[in-house]
């Protein structure tokens, strides 16, 4: 099983946490990090397990990145029959709309046919801390269910 | 004609409402007391025409942030300032374009500017601190602009390219120069837009140092813009000719505002003394003191747009490609929003609804904010380390008008 990261992010935490994502399990699993501005439908296979890091611009808005690919998502209405993900949010409670900006990502997978699958991850900002370490714990367990599936023939 | 304490108007003239009703960003009258006049303009004109600048002015809060949010009328082609600051500056300045150029450089500098990165450089940043402080405490007293602001801030630059220690003295010089103005008048010096081309020139050199390192097979791992920048050409996503211009704008914008923000903290704390003290006792309240700060004197006054079609702000109708200046300094003292604005309130309190504009909001939001806390911070908790102090002498103004902060600000330390 092939893990595909694509994140979205306006200042760079998105992308850090996919920077370390890939560091840690680079080389016990394939893995590979996009920004989600440069994915393309054809990395939208069922043959790999999408991990979803996106952060909340503004009031509940996709942060920049995020946005060519809600885009293309819409354009597109590519089926995502048999496509799983995971989804890692990153947010601020002192908003109302906290760690909205990955549930626009993750509503439009679901109504292409794709599948949510193991904890939604969060990681809350209003206290200062970095997401990176929640969201190795929250890959830890996803990547481990995930890994040890037989491959399907 | 006798001698009279008693004056009262000519009756046979009529006095316009709005005789005295003006504002020029660049003159003298703004440069020194510009808060009297932000509020005439909030409440008799909240968008106000100067026909000498040709510029729309618009100063109550909630007009600037929603105008700040309206990117695709109100273009940045033309940079942020108002007085042709940004021709001397090279392509892939990151204000003076609109996405979809804008959008592709500044991710190309993402992870220089991200909370792990700016939170990695506080150790860096206490050193020089305590470095910059121990330097003026020995003296007791001292230049505390020239001597901590400055280098601070060009330090702060430095760190967020990668630069090595060696470009200090040049590029604080140049700093200098780049700033230098006649209050009054448009324009920028011939020597100041040379020292804009001249800063250029050296991150240039360092550019092919660097990427010399990387060919030969140096790690691309380090979030310093330099190798993220290169990286963006590398992937083709900053053109070659946008990389200088980048660059800069990351030196540039981490080096004047935060240095003056540095200042007016100082200035506050001369003019309200017992802060010091309080401070000193209350650690935890610096960044409360930081974020009143800066809403209490703006370092970064206003920023400028101009329009890609006819809008209307505020009832006021401002035809296609006209020049309107958004005032982040009255913003900040909009009663609108503040109670009681003009008043330095410990404990204020800012939410997402009434967050200070002196970053900005939308698609050009400052990448550096997050930077510019931590080093105010950390700066003033190693100041206040040591004895109260005050100023001593006459502070001398930056006199480009977008930046407020001060140029040379002598200090002493008590007893």
């Amino acid at each position: 099983m092939k893990f595909q990261i694509i994140y979205g992010t306006e200042s760079g935490n998105a992308e850090t946490v996919a920077d370390d994502l890939v560091d840690e399990f680079d080389g016990d699993v394939e893995i590979e990090a996009t920004d989600m501005t440069d994915v393309t439908l054809e990395e939208l296979d069922p043959s790999t397990f999408l991990l979803v890091i996106c952060s909340t611009h503004g009031d509940g808005g996709m942060p920049a990145s995020a946005v060519p690919f809600a885009q293309l998502l819409d354009d597109e209405q590519p089926d995502l029959t048999g496509l799983r993900y995971a989804v890692f949010g990153l947010g601020d409670s002192s908003y109302e709309t906290y760690s909205r900006g990955s549930e626009h990502i993750d509503v439009r997978l679901q109504n292409l046919g794709a599948t949510r699958v193991g904890d939604y991850g969060r990681h809350d900002a209003a206290d200062g801390s970095l997401p990176n370490e929640s969201a190795l714990e929250w890959a830890h367990e996803i990547i481990a269910a995930v890994a040890v599936e037989v491959p399907a023939r | 004609m006798t001698i009279t304490t008693t004056v009262r108007t000519d009756e046979a003239v009529a006095v316009p409402d709005d005789l005295t009703l003006y504002y020029d960003p660049l003159s003298y009258a703004d440069y020194d007391h510009p808060y009297e006049l932000f509020k005439r303009l909030r409440d008799e004109a909240p968008v106000y025409y100067n026909a000498r600048r040709d510029l729309y002015i618009v100063s109550r809060y909630a007009d600037v942030r929603a105008a700040m949010n309206d990117h695709e009328r109100l273009s940045n082609a033309k940079g942020n300032d108002v007085d042709g600051t940004h021709d001397s500056y090279g392509e892939g300045m990151l204000v003076t374009v609109d996405p979809p150029r804008h959008t592709a450089l500044r991710a190309a500098i993402r992870r220089t500017f991200s909370a792990r990165a700016i939170m990695a450089q506080e150790e860096g940043v206490r050193a020089f601190a305590k470095e910059l402080v121990a330097g003026l405490r020995e003296e007791g007293g001292g230049d505390f602009a020239t001597q901590a602001a400055i280098p601070m801030g060009i330090g702060m630059g430095m760190m967020l390219l990668g630069a090595p220690e060696e470009d200090r003295p040049v590029l604080v010089a140049h700093l200098e120069r780049a700033m230098e103005r006649v209050v009054g008048e448009y324009g920028v010096p011939e020597d100041a837009a040379a020292a804009n081309r001249e800063t250029e020139e050296i991150l240039a050199e360092r550019f092919a140092e660097r990427r010399a390192q990387i060919d030969a097979g140096a790690s691309t791992k380090s979030s310093d813009a330099y190798t993220q920048v290169l990286l963006g050409v590398h992937a083709g996503k900053v053109f070659p000719s946008e990389q200088d211009g980048l660059a800069h704008l990351v030196l540039s914008a981490a080096s004047d505002a935060p240095s003056a923000l540095l200042t007016n903290c100082v200035a506050v704390l001369d003019k309200f003394p017992a802060l010091q003290d309080f401070l000193r006792r209350h650690p935890t309240m610096i960044p409360q003191f930081i974020e009143e700060t800066l809403r209490y004197d703006t370092p970064g006054q206003n920023i400028s747009r101009q329009t890609t079609a006819e809008i209307e702000i505020a009832g006021t109708r401002i035809p296609e490609d006209s020049r309107v200046m958004l005032l982040q300094g009255s913003a900040n003292r909009d009663e609108r929003i503040y109670p009681d604005p003009d008043r330095f309130n410990l404990t204020r309190e800012f939410t997402p609804a009434n967050r200070i504009l002196s970053f900005g909001d939308g698609i050009h939001a400052c990448m550096g904010a997050p930077f510019a806390r931590l080093a105010a911070r950390v700066v003033l908790e190693e100041l206040l380390q040591g004895p109260d102090f005050h100023i001593a002498g006459i502070p001398e103004r930056w006199k480009k008008q977008l930046v407020r902060g001060f140029s040379s600000l002598p200090i002493r330390f008590d007893g």
